[in-house]
């Protein structure tokens, strides 16, 4: 018996099927993940059956019903009775999604008085008991906050709370961990599970991430451009990809194993051509057959469903690349040491300075010439301002950064513009990080001419045309302008741009982080590859561990302004030393799709860089802490191969 | 709280101190005290004498800044600037050209103007909200579309017509209201409903068309979604989440308003006759008294900065995130 | 030569906003994403069709601007010829009919007699009370009727050069509401020749308290409200651009002092700040009678003068929208990515904070132009406004208000100011709705969500 079952569901923008005949039911107590990259439609799908669509896109056809009832003819007034009741609805960015002006708990005892859940006077007691389930602690006092006082996975708690509080039979959860760091995306997907199965409910899961889905369904959808061409259950999925999509989706994971080529990544992006399978133009199987006839949702087994002319084993993308790390030296070209950069809170009638965020605080790396450095933590940690900083695009508040030898903090605008060329950075979001108002040309032609690279305007343009090569963008592209590329070409833009004026190092802050998986692959073989030829120097900002274990030769976690580990990539990723960096670990979905949830389960959040914990910053949340963590903070013990940490617990002997 | 508050009316002080001297500048320096004169006697060939004396008679002919013929702080205090702008920040604002006291007849005039201008306010924030709230309700209707031409129809007409067809209309052929006139007390009441229905009027296009922009902007956000996912109805997702977030930029245009009704309106009280602040500024402007249109404007600035700073604590009050954060 | 050009401080203005204008086209040609939201507005029947309304008046406004002395008949051949020393427009010369067919006083719209009763003399000696005859028009005048069909024939011609300009359109798949802009079109020219026809005979609008026609009056107010409404912006644009962005960009003290400038200046209430600087001007020009040759070119002097206190007393809400903008553009990353390249100060404005805020400055032009035209009434009704003898709707108000009094009413001379004032503000606010709609990024995705 089935709760959902969606039948051939077809929403239209304009002319556009963005959900294109999608089928697929979900059962009692199961959990169905609907996977798929940015615009395949996934999201679109979720709305559709809750009939919360925009109003430019429309439902053209197809069936929904939930417990035999079709949700699309409904009267509007039933409807209502069943959004909230039956169906309950978790949506991505808790900070926005709560009504910022409102208590959490009115937030709560809304639903609970429009379904008639509790009767007014045992809707107080009720919404406490939510907040309890959803693992809130000081339920009754957490009633009377805003949401603005309330982190971001205290946030996301506050909506599964709502979310459950018509006590629906089906939950849709719409890529519910995206906006979270790593640790509490953890948090929260157990509490789905945990509160799925004490309720059992059915659960559709939307998500890009297939480390989510590794975690959590049963059975899984994957979506390409508005279609599904893939439905099967999880083992099967991950044991057996039958579409090229899938398996290309695969074979793109940044993983540590495969640090030693480069990423399979399928070529271009999504496309609708007008006839034929539309994967067919990235396709590596692509045949005649598959230009002329768009193949069907066929049944290939048991339970697994592929729309593929020619499902079947993967082949592989392109040729991998196996890659030789380039000979490092030894002297590092930029050496950090001690940094801080304190932002001074103002307060009281007169703005004095009453406090600091020391959002970084006594930071030291090196960067050595063709080596990649990450840097790791969770947002906040500090670890953007470290970039800034070393880029004098913020005033350090005190430490040293040394390019070759040359001390550059405290450097005026005139005296800094030497080093200006040797480092460059790339940011993380690709669309502000162009100028709309600009070709890519002058784009290009920016940092030549301020930085007095290339002597006429000739040598400056034909310099910017090698550029484009470089990173894989065709000539043409000089003459557009920036909203005419997609993400993944914009930061191949933004990479062009970084290297037009030669730069020795690249502060690379997140910059794949906004991508979809395919595009992300792509963009690190971009990055690896000039590495490799041009002997740069990164350091690579990331919360993504996977990426960073792909990618990096040596990596430094940061906490709350601090770093409290270093070393070598391999010995971080196996033998991690601090609990923190083990939690981060722990907290990365495994993708073996054996559904196993081991690890320990990360607790709390982190903490205001204002009032930082006394002694050792992470005391609160270790699962190994001692009283000693609460009064000092750990000096740095070295442990064999460069591997340095800053824990009570290493401390020799 | 109360820290940001002070800092806040501190904020004003220099703000004050730059439109007086600021006055002083435009009705002294780069308009002498000769000028005035002239101007004041009218005739082309006015006698030095008479200038003189006319400047005597009303304190003009000391020194601007610094008076070297008197003692000790009589070289400061008795200036012009002394008089006409210093003794302003303690609100004593003498005498107007014509020689009556400023003070007496601002106290007399604001409560006239305030009977026209606060009705005025009260009923057409209610009547906007109301209107925006119910277009808001039909968007994307025949009934939302048309209401917001006609807003735009509206406020593309001169208030002078509002003014001109509703007196003709309204008194002068169908005999509902006096065409003018101002009386205090209940006798007065008639004379006060055409002016305010002609402000509230006057105010509809732009004002419902503003809130319309709000309420919108308001219900694309996300956090209405999710009030829909609970199952809320239209009615509830509008009032409840809708109408309590589009309330605060509503405010922070409103609220700033409020001290400046005391002004009352220019044309409306000169219209109909009332013997308020507007008509007094309206009647300086024309016979040139600079004594008193330098009163206005001091006094205008002092109740604008009074309603930033009222825009201030409303927003505290409406907005929980200023109220636990400053 | 029988003419001599008169060049206006305010039709040089004129001259360098119509430039403006042009190079704004320029560009849109030569930079894609300036000619997209155009491209947008142009796609809008309401943007078409009101830019059509807007351009008529334009035309009759720049028409007018075009000034010069006609020379007065030479006494004697010898001597070198003589100016008149009344400025004309190319207006006055179109419309000379209806400025020189002056009457003795009021007349209602279309009448063929005078407001009020006179005695006359008849022919035969007898003394009668009655209307006098209208002068103008003559004493055969045809019916109305069959001018309104002329009129009507007249347009047909114009009506089948539109509907080519129409198919043409059509047959290069043009993307732009062509459709309303010549329906509009034709409209107009309909209803401008039928006036056209009416006016050889009639008094279309009646006749002032001198006799003054009303029509021509009201055409000759378009310059007026066109200079008020543009020149001002003109002159306030340069302030808010640099102090906003500067005051954005540079923050610390400067953001400091800007910020306190007009925090202070928008303190004092707009209407009586205006009203002491007009006063203040005003007796200023009052001393000076000596600066201005004729009446016209000091009543220009007042009107440019007008639109610079309009200007530098409303320059502080742009500012402070462009100081807002400008705080969000610096945090984005294109710009901390030019710091990283050391590229100077005056180069990240011109090139990543200036562009970017365009769309603002571009809505707030085209949104206070009506606010403005709507001012210079009320302006002109406080005494503050336009020199009393320059042609201006509030001028006609202001002239005509008290004649509401009268029986039977003397109307319209409001009427005309209405209808005239009307379509302008109305088209203005409609076309700054479409405008708002295609350059603000976030209306765009609120009309789509």
């Amino acid at each position: 018996m089935s709760l959902l079952q969606v039948c051939d569901l077809t929403v239209r923008i304009g002319s556009t099927a963005i959900v294109d005949r999608v089928s697929f039911s979900i059962a009692e107590r199961q959990t169905f993940a609907l996977l798929g990259e940015s615009g395949c439609g996934k999201s679109m799908t979720a709305l559709a059956l809750m009939r919360l669509l925009p109003a430019v896109a429309k439902v053209t056809g197809g069936a929904v019903e939930l417990n035999q009832t079709d949700l699309l003819r409904l009267p509007e007034y039933a409807m209502r009775r069943v959004r909230g009741a039956q169906v309950g609805m978790v949506f991505q960015e808790p900070m926005v999604s709560l009504n910022p002006v409102m208590r959490v708990g009115q937030q709560i005892i809304e639903v609970l008085a429009c379904h008639a859940v509790a009767p007014p006077a045992q809707q107080q007691a009720e919404a406490v008991r939510l907040l309890q389930a959803v693992g809130i602690p000081e339920a009754e006092r957490r009633l009377a906050a805003y949401p603005f006082e309330l982190s971001g996975g205290m946030k996301q708690r506050i909506m599964i709370a709502m979310a459950l509080a018509g006590s629906p039979r089906l939950l849709v959860a719409d890529e519910p961990t995206t906006a979270l760091d790593v640790t509490l995306q953890k948090q929260v997907l157990n509490l789905l599970r945990q509160l799925q199965q004490q309720r059992g409910m059915g659960m559709l899961l939307i998500t890009h991430d297939l480390g989510v889905v590794a975690e959590m369904a049963d059975q899984v959808g994957v979506m390409y451009a508005g279609e599904l061409v893939e439905l099967a259950s999880r083992e099967a999925l991950f044991a057996r990809p039958q579409h090229p999509y899938t398996q290309a989706l695969f074979a793109a994971q940044p993983r540590s194993d495969r640090r030693d080529q480069s990423l399979r990544a399928l070529p271009g992006m999504v496309s609708r051509p007008l006839q034929g399978c539309r994967l067919a133009p990235r396709c590596p199987k692509v045949e005649a057959l598959c230009l002329q006839a768009a193949p069907d949702l066929l049944e290939m087994a048991e339970g697994h469903s592929v729309r593929c002319h020619f499902a079947g084993p993967a082949v592989p993308i392109g040729s991998a690349a196996t890659s030789v790390p380039p000979t490092a030296e030894e002297t590092p070209l930029l050496q950090v040491q001690d940094l801080a950069v304190h932002f001074p809170i103002r307060s009281g009638l007169l703005q004095r300075v009453t406090g600091h965020v020391r959002a970084v605080d006594g930071v030291s790396l090196a960067i050595r010439r063709g080596r990649t450095l990450a840097l790791v933590g969770e947002s906040g940690c500090g670890k953007t301002t470290v970039g800034r900083a070393i880029l004098q695009l913020l005033k350090a508040s005190s430490g040293s950064v040394r390019f070759a030898g040359a001390e550059l903090n405290g450097l005026d605008r005139r005296a800094m513009q030497p080093y200006r060329r040797a480092m460059q950075v790339i940011f993380q979001d690709p669309y502000s990080s162009l100028n709309p108002r600009m070709r890519v040309a002058d784009i290009l032609e920016e940092g030549m001419l301020a930085l007095g690279v290339g002597k006429t305007a000739a040598e400056r343009q034909a310099a910017g045309l090698r550029l484009l090569e470089q990173v894989g963008l065709p000539a043409e592209a000089a003459e557009r302008y920036p909203h005419e590329f997609s993400g993944g070409q914009r930061q191949r833009i933004a990479i062009a741009r970084a290297l037009a004026v030669k730069p020795q190092i690249i502060i690379c802050d997140e910059p794949t982080s906004a991508l979809d998986v395919s595009v992300q692959a792509q963009i690190l073989n971009l990055l690896r590859q000039l590495q490799q030829k041009q002997g740069l120097g990164y350091l690579f900002i990331s919360h993504n561990l996977a990426v960073v274990g792909y990618l990096a030769d040596e990596v430094a976690v940061m906490y709350l302004g601090r770093i409290v580990e270093s070393g070598p990539v391999q010995q971080i990723m196996q033998s991690p030393a601090h609990p923190y960096t083990q939690l981060l670990l722990s907290a990365v979905p495994s993708m073996d799709g054996t559904g196993k949830h081991t690890g320990q389960l990360a607790s709390g959040e982190l903490p205001s860089p204002i009032h930082p914990p006394a002694g050792c910053h992470f005391h609160p949340r270790c699962p190994h802490a001692m009283d000693e963590c609460a009064k000092t903070y750990p000096e740095a013990t070295a442990l064999p191969g460069e591997h340095i940490v800053r824990c009570h617990l290493c401390k020799a002997g | 709280m109360m820290a940001y508050l002070l800092r806040r009316l501190f904020y004003a002080v220099p703000i004050l101190l730059g439109v007086n001297l600021l006055t002083f500048a435009l009705f002294f320096m780069v308009n002498t005290p000769d000028d005035m004169a002239r101007a004041h006697l009218g005739a082309k060939h006015v006698t030095a004498d008479a200038i003189r004396q006319w400047k005597v008679e009303r304190g003009y002919d000391k020194p601007l800044f610094f008076n070297n013929s008197e003692q000790g702080l009589g070289k400061l205090t008795d200036t012009v600037f002394y008089d006409k702008s210093v003794r302003m920040l303690v609100l004593d604002f003498g005498v107007s050209d014509d020689g009556r006291s400023i003070g007496a007849e601002i106290r007399q005039r604001a409560g006239p103007s305030l009977m026209i201008a606060l009705p005025t306010f009260v009923v057409g924030l209610l009547v906007n909200i109301t209107c925006a709230l119910l277009l808001v309700f039909f968007r994307a209707t025949w009934l939302d579309f048309w209401g917001a031409v006609a807003c735009v129809a509206l406020m593309s007409i001169s208030s002078l017509f509002y003014i001109i067809a509703g007196q003709f209309f309204m008194s002068k052929l169908w005999h509902w209201f006096p065409i003018s006139g101002f009386a205090f007390g209940v006798d007065g009441l008639r004379f006060l409903f055409l002016p305010v229905l002609i402000g509230v009027l006057y105010g509809i296009g732009s004002g419902v068309r503003w809130y319309r922009t709000l309420f919108l902007e308001e219900i694309a956000r996300e956090y209405v979604r999710t009030a829909r996912a609970k199952g809320l109805s239209e009615r509830l997702v509008l009032f409840r989440h809708v109408l309590r977030n589009g309330l605060i930029p509503i405010l922070t245009g409103v609220v700033v308003v409020i001290p400046t009704l005391f002004m009352g309106s220019l044309i409306m009280e000169s219209f109909f006759g009332i013997p308020g602040l507007g008509s007094y500024t309206i009647d300086a402007i024309n016979s040139q008294d600079f004594a008193v249109v330098r009163a206005m404007v001091f006094i205008g600035s002092v109740l604008y900065i009074v309603g930033l700073v009222l825009t201030d604590l409303s927003y505290v009050w409406a907005d929980p995130r200023v109220r636990l954060q400053a | 030569m029988s003419i001599q050009p008169v060049i206006f401080p305010s039709d040089i203005l004129l001259g360098v906003l119509l430039a403006g204008g042009l190079l704004l086209v320029w560009l849109a040609r030569r930079h894609g994403y300036f000619l997209e939201p155009w491209l947008r507005v142009g796609q809008s029947a309401t943007g078409m069709a009101t830019a059509t309304v807007l351009l008529l008046y334009l035309a009759v406004g720049v028409l007018d601007s075009l000034h010069y002395r006609p020379a007065l008949p030479a006494e004697n051949a010898a001597k070198t010829v003589e100016y008149s020393p009344e400025v004309m427009s190319v207006l006055d010369a179109l419309l000379s009919p209806l400025k020189n067919g002056t009457e003795k006083t009021y007349s209602a719209p279309l009448a063929v007699h005078l407001y009020g009763k006179e005695t006359m003399t008849r022919a035969d000696g007898q003394q009668v009370r009655d209307y006098p005859p209208a002068l103008y028009g003559g004493a055969q005048r045809p019916a109305i009727g069959s001018l309104l069909l002329r009129g009507l024939l007249l347009s047909l011609p114009v009506w089948l050069v539109l509907w080519g300009g129409w198919r043409l359109a059509r047959r290069r798949r043009s993307p732009l509401r062509w459709d309303a802009a010549l329906l509009t079109a034709g409209l107009l020219a309909w209803l401008g020749l039928s006036v056209y026809e009416l006016a050889a005979h009639y008094h279309v609008l009646g006749t002032d308290k001198v006799g003054q026609d009303v029509l021509y009056q009201s055409m000759k107010s378009v310059r007026t409200g066109l200079l008020i409404g543009t020149l001002t912006t003109l002159v306030m644009l340069p302030f808010s651009l640099l102090m906003g962005a500067f005051a954005g960009y540079f923050k610390g003290w400067v953001d400091d002092l800007i910020q306190y400038i007009y925090t202070t200046l928008s303190s004092i209430p707009g209407v009586l700040l205006i009203a002491a600087a007009v006063l203040i001007m005003q007796s200023w020009m009052d001393q000076h009678p000596d600066w201005f040759a004729t009446v016209a070119e000091r009543a220009d002097a007042r009107l440019m003068a007008l639109c610079f206190i309009l200007g530098l007393t409303s320059w502080t809400s742009l500012a402070r929208l462009i100081r807002g903008e400008t705080m969000k553009l610096v945090e984005l990353d294109y710009v901390a990515a030019a710091t990283a390249f050391g590229v100077s100060h005056r180069r990240i404005i011109l090139r990543h904070i200036l562009p970017n805020l365009m769309h603002i400055v571009m809505i707030s032009v085209v949104m206070d132009f009506s606010g403005l035209v709507l001012a210079e009434a009320v302006l002109s009704y406080v005494g503050v406004g336009v020199d009393p003898t320059m042609a201006s709707w509030g001028n006609m108000i202001n002239g005509a208000r008290l004649e509401m009094a009268r029986e039977p009413v003397v109307w319209w001379q409001l009427a005309a100011a209405f209808v005239f004032m009307f379509t302008l503000v109305l088209a203005a606010n409609l076309f700054s709705d479409t405008v708002q709609t295609a350059f603000d990024p976030r209306t765009r995705q609120r009309e789509a969500a």
